[in-house]
């Protein structure tokens, strides 16, 4: 294939998603889900590199695939691939109203993952953001509106972290490329300090990384299918992905922030084990996993970050984890899900069915593991309660996670919260 | 016999005579007033299509007629006439198919349609203005073309709010005037010029200077809703839904907003601005409208009046763009002009499809109402996008520019009234998208017409789908030659870096 062709392949990966968005074509293309991934599979199994950077395009921006974001391509064709098959959007002989929103969820995922700049990142994941919105409400009742207003929320604060993160970004270097912002981001220690918070913040609350993690449980306990399958691979390891690509990474050394970074992970990881033993349903456990693994994920960045020389060594790593993070986490969510939802297509019933027993009896083996160690534990506990007595004010201190989390759900509390992190952000700038 | 000295005039005949004709009009000459309408707007679109490709090949397009001795009127196209010039007469030419579809069989068609040719003249005027007191001669005629269009409803609400409007504007006007006179008394010349005309002043003169930016700057303020010139625009919102989509994206608060450029750039110049120490005031004064109308939008039920107080929030970036004063905020400002302009008409054109299909004036009325009129809620869709910012929607570019034009000169806090400002409209624009996307109709359609199998007329439904389709052009081509952005970026040239 001519370097042309394969060029304008490349956009048309992402534009043929956006284009089936249109009722009028999707409603008359047999399994138009099908074949809105089908360009991005193609392109995953085509050999070499690519690279389109239209001048007239946003400001010059473009979109390309190497070996490192075929990974990720690999890792949303298996997923998007699997989430269609299972789960019945749309029957391809009926219109549902919901099916837009897959198609621009996709075209936002795969912009995302095909991007070589940030404008276009923060553009694709920005669409793909708003649109899984759309897959979040598919059930469209009381509860699954409260979980997308907390997503919503976030995604909010997180878009107008990354706009800023983008501005300083823009006022260093005038090539927005994700390597030249790297290095220019090296070269200038005030910004690149303030511009490392801000993406770290920015992706942290759209991957839910802890303790950023509340939206990702909500979403997870309260939505549909496909939006729990697609929960690990879409808004989370494109968040992932972003502060891999955006940060400064390998150049130079952020002990304190890297320090932090690790301590959040540390953290985020006992606190999942707190919670392991105390109030996780099984039906969260997908949800919980994810936050332990990006848990584990702001350890490795915090490493990376504080030592650059030991991220030049294994960021090779980076992209097959993140994509097996995103495959594991639907195979997780799928398996655990035992909720019987209308939206599985009759016809992948028997798919579904196979999985069915596999799944409840794990389902089973896990609760009944659960509750023997929540027993140990308990007695444990109480025994070493009995032993140290100031040991009391701790399990009064176990229940403020739970109620900063109820109280993040109503709106003035948000703002008050971004806005006490605007002041102390701008009070850091200047002062 | 040089064409480009009468180009100017034509265009801004180009709708004067339609409108005078209609006006002869009796009500039953339909098919008459609308050729006659349609053959204006394209006739204007051909025009200002030909002067700009003039003046990017760098032709000069002039006309002066003698108006008082040592006084001339002057029509003038620079960049920074055209980028308003082409805004006002694409949106005319979208906003007269519209009204065609809206005031299908409502009376007094012939008054309407000639005001709202007067109105656009008005507008094509201020903007090809060359010296103060041409545009001080348009900007009045806006004010009294608009006027009946106000209260074109002749009801008792919409004659108070007319009285509020003429009451505001005159006071204005009359400011205008005052700070007018008693420049042309200081300097002997009242011509736009690159970088300003008030340089020769001595030290001297510096408190009447100020005092004059004051007064102008109160003047347009009234025009383009600064906070608390602010009350007439909401109040306004009972006249039909062209003639609001009129007011807020192509007449009169971008007037006011034009206005307030044209003193910056072209009468004290940007440097000459900043000596006297005006300019953190404006920026102050803009980014306090910024938050304010935010906050007003949030508590609002009605839709026309939430967006009525977007309006008054979102012109405000123009002028905080034009006065962090430096050459990218400039860009983000002047380019908002005409971002802001789509945007906003996208959703005033998708307000009165709402109330003229389903008779629907409250955001409680909306649920489910995008199952109901996808096409229109998708394009209400795109320009709330944009209005928030969200990429790559028009409205996301302006912002970019401000932020990073505020990096520029060392403004960090503008960056904090942009992101609380589109928080606010996350805020009052979110909730909206919800209702009509994902809630259910919970009762039936207040006041609902036929159009059988259509979710509404033609006429109604093509305005709003173009103008969304240009809010996403605008930003996703926006580096495209002869879009917004480039002549925002020949405009800051100009004033910055042109010897």
């Amino acid at each position: 294939m001519s370097n042309e062709i394969y060029n304008i392949f490349l956009g048309f990966v992402v534009a043929w998603p956006l284009l089936l968005t249109i009722p009028a074509l999707h409603t008359r293309l047999p399994w138009p889900c099908f074949w809105a991934i089908f360009p991005a599979a193609v392109l995953m199994i085509l050999p070499g590199e690519a690279f389109v950077a239209p001048s007239w395009f946003l400001f010059g921006t473009g979109l390309g695939v190497n070996s490192e974001a075929r990974w990720i391509l690999a890792m949303t064709v298996i997923v998007w691939s699997m989430t269609v098959a299972v789960v019945k959007f749309s029957s391809e002989q009926t219109y549902n109203f919901r099916t837009p929103f897959f198609f621009l969820t996709l075209a936002g995922n795969l912009g995302a993952v095909l991007a070589t700049d940030l404008v276009v990142f923060v553009c694709a994941s920005t669409l793909m953001g708003y649109s899984f919105y759309g897959l979040l409400l598919q059930r469209r009742n009381e509860s699954s509106y409260q979980a997308g207003k907390i997503y919503l929320i976030f995604l909010i604060i997180a878009d107008l972290t990354l706009f800023d993160a983008l501005l300083l970004a823009a006022f260093e270097t005038d090539d927005l490329r994700f390597e030249s912002v790297r290095q220019a981001m090296t070269s200038t220690a005030d910004t690149s300090i303030t511009y490392l918070w801000l993406v770290l913040i920015g992706f942290g609350l759209k991957a839910g990384v802890w303790p950023f993690h509340l939206w990702l449980i909500e979403t997870f306990k309260y939505s549909s299918w496909p939006a729990r399958l697609l929960l690990g691979s879409v808004p989370v390891a494109v968040g992932l992905l972003g502060i891999v690509r955006w940060a400064p990474l390998g150049g130079a050394t952020y002990y304190i922030p890297g320090l932090i970074y690790q301590g959040l992970g540390i953290v985020a990881l006992l606190y999942i084990i707190i919670r392991a033993f105390s109030r996780i349903q099984i039906t969260e456990i997908p949800a919980w996993t994810i936050v332990a693994v990006t848990g584990l994920c702001n350890v490795a960045l915090g490493v990376g970050l504080a030592y650059p020389s030991l991220w030049h060594k294994y960021q090779y790593l980076v992209y097959p984890l993140i994509a097996l993070t995103g495959v594991f986490t639907m195979f997780l969510s799928y398996g655990l899900s035992r909720t019987k939802d209308e939206s599985i297509s009759s016809t992948h019933r028997s798919s579904l069915n196979m999985f069915k027993a596999w799944s409840e009896n794990w389902a089973g083996l896990m609760q009944q593991r659960k509750q023997n160690i929540k027993t140990r534990f308990v007695l444990l506990w109480g025994t070493v309660v009995l032993k140290f007595k100031f040991l009391h004010c701790f399990q009064k201190w176990g229940i403020a996670p739970g109620v900063l989390e109820q109280q993040l759900q109503y709106w003035p509390n948000a703002i008050t919260l971004f806005l006490i992190l605007v002041i102390v952000v701008a009070l850091s700038v200047f002062l | 016999m040089n064409w480009n000295a009468w180009i100017p005039l034509l265009v801004v005949a180009s709708s004067l005579l339609p409108g005078l004709i209609i006006f002869r009009l009796p009500e039953e000459r339909v098919r008459t007033r609308i050729t006659l309408n349609l053959i204006g707007a394209f006739l204007k679109l051909v025009l200002v299509g030909w002067m700009l490709w003039g003046v990017y090949q760098g032709q000069h397009f002039e006309t002066r007629l003698a108006l008082l001795p040592d006084l001339d009127l002057v029509l003038r196209a620079g960049p920074l006439s055209l980028i308003f010039v082409s805004l006002s007469t694409v949106l005319w030419l979208v906003t007269t198919v519209y009204a065609i579809g809206y005031l299908e069989n409502s009376p007094h068609r012939s008054r309407f349609f000639g005001f709202f040719s007067l109105c656009v003249t008005a507008t094509v005027g201020i903007a090809l203005s060359g010296n103060l007191i041409t545009f001080l001669i348009f900007y009045e005629l806006l004010t009294l073309s608009t006027y009946p269009l106000i209260v074109h409803r002749g009801t008792e609400e919409a004659r108070r709010a007319g009285q509020t409007y003429l009451a505001y504007t005159i006071f204005g006007g009359a400011l205008l005037l005052l700070a007018t006179v008693w420049l042309y008394t200081l300097t002997g010349s009242l011509e736009f010029t690159p970088r300003g005309f008030i340089h020769g002043l001595g030290e001297e003169h510096r408190t009447a200077l100020i005092i004059i930016f004051a007064l102008f700057i109160t003047g347009f303020g009234v025009k383009a809703a600064l906070v608390p010139l602010h009350g007439w625009l909401p109040q306004a919102m009972i006249a039909p839904a062209p003639v609001s989509a009129l007011l807020h994206a192509v007449a009169v608060v971008k007037a006011g907003a034009f206005g307030i450029i044209r003193v910056v750039y072209d009468v004290f110049g940007i440097e000459s601005a900043a000596e006297l120490g005006v300019m953190s005031p404006l920026a102050w004064l803009a980014a306090v409208t910024i938050i304010y109308g935010s906050l007003r939008a949030l508590f609002q039920n009605d839709l026309k009046r939430r967006l009525a107080f977007s309006t008054i929030s979102q012109v405000s970036y123009i002028t905080l763009g034009v006065a962090i004063a430096g050459p990218i905020a400039t860009i983000g400002g002047v380019v908002h002009l005409v971002h802001q302009g789509i945007m906003k008409i996208t959703l005033f054109f998708c307000a009165g499809n709402l109330a003229e299909t389903l008779g629907i004036h409250k955001i409680s009325e909306m649920n489910g109402v995008g199952h109901r009129m996808p096409w229109t809620m998708a394009a209400f869709t795109v320009g709330a996008l944009g209005m928030i910012g969200v990429p790559p929607i028009a409205g996301f570019v302006s912002k970019w520019y401000l932020g990073l034009g505020a990096l520029e000169v060392g403004e960090g806090w503008v960056m904090f009234v942009l992101a609380g400002s589109s928080l606010l409209n996350a805020a009052y624009f979110l909730p909206i998208l919800h209702r009509i996307w994902f809630r259910k109709q919970t009762a039936a359609w207040p006041h609902e017409h036929n159009f059988g199998n259509k979710e509404t007329a033609w006429a109604l439904l093509l305005p709003p789908v173009v103008t969304a389709l240009m809010a996403l052009a605008a930003g996703l081509v926006a580096s495209a030659p002869f879009s917004p952005l480039e002549w925002a970026q020949l405009i800051a040239q100009r004033e910055f870096y042109q010897p």
